[in-house]
């Protein structure tokens, strides 16, 4: 298929409308469903984003609330006895030892005097400590380190029953939290309080242990904004985070969590980040994911990318497609509308030529079936003319024949009223003879079988020779033929059919001219041919009339012409034969001041 | 021309596609919040903000009285650094990088006028010493017709504030603020700059505005290898403002920190507690 790129110039409405209908229908749908898929795909990235960032937060938040809750746990120490009195010293040390030996995350444990009874004869200052062992004293404090913790919160709140944990400290060996947990008899009574101190390294492990992406990150804050553990060593910063909205709200207690709670911010690092975070209510703290946007949605910009890629092919594709149809509907169509233009010239041999192999090539075979019917009605009908026209010639001649015999007196006297009658037939008869000839002429033209055979010849002759046959008619009626015949030189010409053309233009002329005139005949030359003018003094042809002047069976119909009569056939011969030698006709006329009819013929070289 | 009624809907098609296009190109690219500023407060005085202690310039003398020469203790500098860069990571640590020290040891052990005896006194942080000590390093090594000056000791900035470390060859853990002008008490000056009483020295040393005093045996002595360090630090917290927080009378503290309970732990794991560091506007 070769592209019409004409199209281009955006002509032939048929074909815009295909092309544009054709780019709508297919691009339209493309476009919602390309808005559809950048919406769902952005909503499901999100709800992605939520579900990869929460399970990180509820996975780790788990993970550090299982580490420290371990420690809490082995700290809630029950004795079976009943008797409010301390656990004994060498109880105290064999299980802070072990405590320490069991839990690399302790740094330090105690057990502090809770009772202020006297004890075996001794009375010991409540709060102070009675045992303490510590990764800087791991086979136990001597008493001059004791110290007594009466006044601190944490004795105090444990010493009521309750487990106290204070708030993260930093330290040169980590973060760490103060935990104190009192030591309950049978009934329940505190006989003891068990203090100690929790390294958090343990924690920063588990965050440090996390990933989100490519360069996502996770980090842990205590209670005043102060960084607890980050999952990048390079990202961690020393001032509280409070002042960030992000991590203040989670301090506050907020959750953000789902699709709901994340958030796109700046990061404290200068990085557009989409967060999440959840706020662990046991410790104060709050855990917060933090994912670099532009890494989190690598996928969608990947995604939406190659929509947008695929999607302008399409468009392309649609573009040219509909190029492509908009030319195949409207190019049979063209090709028929001609066909209809040659039927209606009246010619029925050129068939039309679709091959598109649907309902429009069926269109054009029964257009061609049309045209075959057509032109067997054509000559169906010059079939019935030659033959009548042949058939009638016999009858006609006869008729003359024996009429002339019948005038002449050859079977007897004739009496003058039957002479009178006899006359009016044979003028009659005549004209039928005449009619018949012509239609034979107008058969055999039809039928390509008018012959002609051309000579050289001169046309003064002939003129001279009509004019002579015709002088009875016009001095009937009174009217003067003027013949001017220059030196001219001679033309190829049928002389039998010449003649027959000079006596159909001069008869007309005198036929045409209502009472008396002039008829002047003159000769020009010009080029390669000689031209003949004839012109009368008669009644002239309308304008509207001239164009038809040469048609078959035409005749001007006119308050003046309604007595003449005729085939209509006589100037459509004249055209048929001079076209047949190479020469022209045409007529210049006005109404009421005459016409001149002019031929031309192709000069003989001699 | 009959595609005229073509254009019109062909370029509002146009249009949405492009529209469609920018929205969803920017479209999650957003940044929907952004933060909210702070306002940056500088770390200061205990109680007083009026004192920058950003940058803290330390000044140290390993002090030896003139009857103790024979006592002067052969690495007396390397005790001494290890201890000071582990209070300098310590004070930044606890700071949150909102103060630091830059330490610098005086070149030689400093023979003092005068006898042990002279310096001491009764009580048991030995403040006298630390007084008599610290106006003669003045005298002596920080007035230019001193003997003991030195041109390229402590010409450095001396930061935002200057403290005299003073480690003594003698007994003694003490630190305060100094009180120069000399024209109130002790006692009102405390008030007048919010400080607490128990830290304020009234005594002739323009060369720093804080100074301590801590017994070498401190940095030495085996007994005192877990403690020594928090001991250090504690003194050298007076020296701007923080007290003790402990009952001086009974010993009862009544913090786990450095300067309560947690004097007697490892500098490793100490800490100052965070009612301290929001006094100092290390925190919020
Ligand atoms: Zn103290």
């Amino acid at each position: 298929m070769i592209y019409n790129f004409d199209f281009f110039k955006l002509s032939g409405r048929l074909r815009n409308k295909i092309f544009f209908m054709t780019v709508f229908v297919s691009v339209g749908p493309l476009i919602i469903l390309g808005f559809l898929a950048f919406y769902s795909l952005n909503l499901f990235h999100r709800f992605d984003i939520a579900g990869i960032e929460d399970n990180l937060i509820n996975q780790k938040t788990e993970e550090v609330s299982g580490f420290i809750n371990n420690i809490i746990g082995v700290f809630e120490l029950r004795v079976d006895y009943e008797l409010s009195s301390p656990i004994a010293s060498s109880s105290q040390n064999f299980i802070l030892n072990e405590l320490l030996k069991s839990n690399p995350a302790l740094e330090e444990a105690a057990f502090v005097n809770t009772i202020s009874e006297e004890i075996n004869g001794e009375r010991i200052a409540v709060g102070k400590e009675t045992a303490k062992y510590s990764k800087t004293y791991p086979n136990g404090a001597s008493d001059d380190v004791f110290i007594n913790k009466s006044k601190l919160e944490s004795f105090q709140q444990a010493a009521t029953g309750k487990i106290y944990s204070g708030p993260v400290y930093y330290t040169l060996k980590g973060p760490m939290i103060s935990i104190a947990s009192p030591v309950l008899n049978a009934n329940n009574a505190v006989i003891n309080v068990l203090t100690g101190e929790i390294n958090l390294s343990g924690v920063q492990k588990i965050i440090q242990n996390s990933r989100l992406g490519n360069s996502g990150y996770l980090y842990l804050l205590d209670y005043d904004g102060f960084l607890i553990a980050h999952s990048q060593a390079s990202k961690a910063i020393k001032t509280s985070f409070k002042s960030q909205f992000f991590a203040s709200d989670l301090l506050k207690g907020e959750k953000k969590l789902g699709i709901g709670g994340q958030a796109r911010y700046q990061s404290v690092w200068g990085e557009p980040v989409v967060g999440a975070g959840d706020y662990i209510s046991k410790f104060g703290w709050a855990i917060i994911a933090e994912w670099p946007a532009n890494d989190a949605d690598l996928i969608v910009s990947t995604v939406r990318n190659q929509i947008i890629l695929f999607s302008l092919i399409v468009f392309i594709a649609a573009v040219f497609a509909s190029v492509f149809l908009a030319d195949r509907i409207v190019k049979p169509i063209k090709i028929l509308e001609s066909g209809t233009k040659r039927v209606s010239q009246g010619k029925f041999d050129q068939l039309v030529e679709i091959k598109t192999g649907d309902e429009i090539e069926d269109l054009g075979e029964a257009f061609n079936k049309m045209t075959a019917g057509l032109k067997r009605l054509e000559e169906l009908k010059e079939e019935f003319v030659f033959i009548a026209a042949h058939e009638l010639r016999t009858p006609v001649s006869a008729i003359k024949g024996y009429l002339s015999m019948v005038l002449d007196g050859t079977v007897g006297p004739v009496s003058q009223g039957a002479r009178k009658f006899i006359e009016e037939v044979l003028v009659a008869n005549q004209r039928l003879i005449q009619l018949v000839n012509d239609l034979l002429q107008v058969a055999r033209s039809d039928a390509g079988r008018l012959t002609i055979d051309v000579v050289s010849l001169d046309i003064r002759e002939q003129v001279k020779t009509v004019v002579s046959e015709l002088t009875p008619l016009s001095n009937e009626k009174n009217i003067k033929i003027i013949y001017q015949s220059a030196d001219v030189p001679g033309v190829m010409a049928d002389s039998v059919r010449l003649k027959e053309v000079l006596v159909n233009l001069i008869g007309n002329a005198i036929k045409y001219t209502i009472g008396s005139g002039e008829i002047a005949i003159s000769h020009e030359v010009k080029a390669q041919n000689l031209i003949t003018h004839i012109k009368d003094s008669g009644i002239g042809i309308s304008t509207e009339a001239q164009k038809k002047l040469f048609e078959k069976f035409y005749r001007v119909q006119t308050e003046k012409t309604r007595d003449i009569t005729g085939t209509g056939l006589g100037l459509f011969i004249v055209k048929q034969i001079i076209e047949k030698m190479n020469g022209k006709i045409w007529v210049e006329s006005e109404e009421g001041k005459g016409s001149t009819f002019s031929f031309s013929l192709p000069i003989a070289i001699s | 021309m009959a595609n005229n009624k073509f254009v019109k809907p062909l370029f509002i098609f146009a249009v949405l596609v492009v529209a469609a296009g920018v929205y969803f190109w920017f479209s999650g690219r957003s940044v929907d919040i952004v933060n909210r500023q702070s306002v940056y407060k500088p770390t200061h005085l205990y109680g007083n903000n009026d004192v920058s202690i950003e940058k803290i310039k330390l000044m140290v003398f390993y002090a030896v009285p003139g009857d103790r020469s024979g006592l002067i203790y052969g690495k007396w500098r390397e005790i001494m650094k290890k201890p000071l860069e582990k209070i300098s990571d310590f004070h930044k640590l606890q700071f949150h990088g909102g103060s630091e020290i830059d330490y610098e040891i005086y070149p030689k052990p400093v023979i003092l006028e005068n006898s042990g005896s002279f310096y001491d006194s009764n009580n048991n942080g030995n403040a006298k010493a630390l007084k008599l000590v610290a106006e003669e390093l003045e005298k002596r090594a920080f007035k230019k017709n001193g003997d003991l000056y030195l041109e390229n000791f402590a010409v450095s900035p001396r930061g935002d504030y200057p403290v005299l470390g003073i480690i003594y060859e003698g007994f003694g853990a003490i630190g305060g603020v100094i009180e120069e002008s000399g024209l109130e008490s002790e006692q009102e000056f405390a008030k007048l700059k919010n400080l607490p009483e128990s830290v304020i020295f009234k005594t002739s040393v323009e060369s720093a505005n804080g100074f301590f005093l801590l017994s070498r045996g401190y940095l030495s002595e085996p007994e005192f290898e877990f403690y020594g360090q928090s001991f250090l630090y504690h003194e050298f917290a007076h020296t701007f403002g923080v007290q003790d927080y402990y009952d001086h009378e009974t010993g009862l503290a009544f913090s786990d920190d450095i300067m309560g309970a947690g004097r007697w732990r490892s500098l490793e794991s100490n800490f100052i507690s965070s009612d301290i560091l929001k006094e100092l506007g290390a925190m919020n």
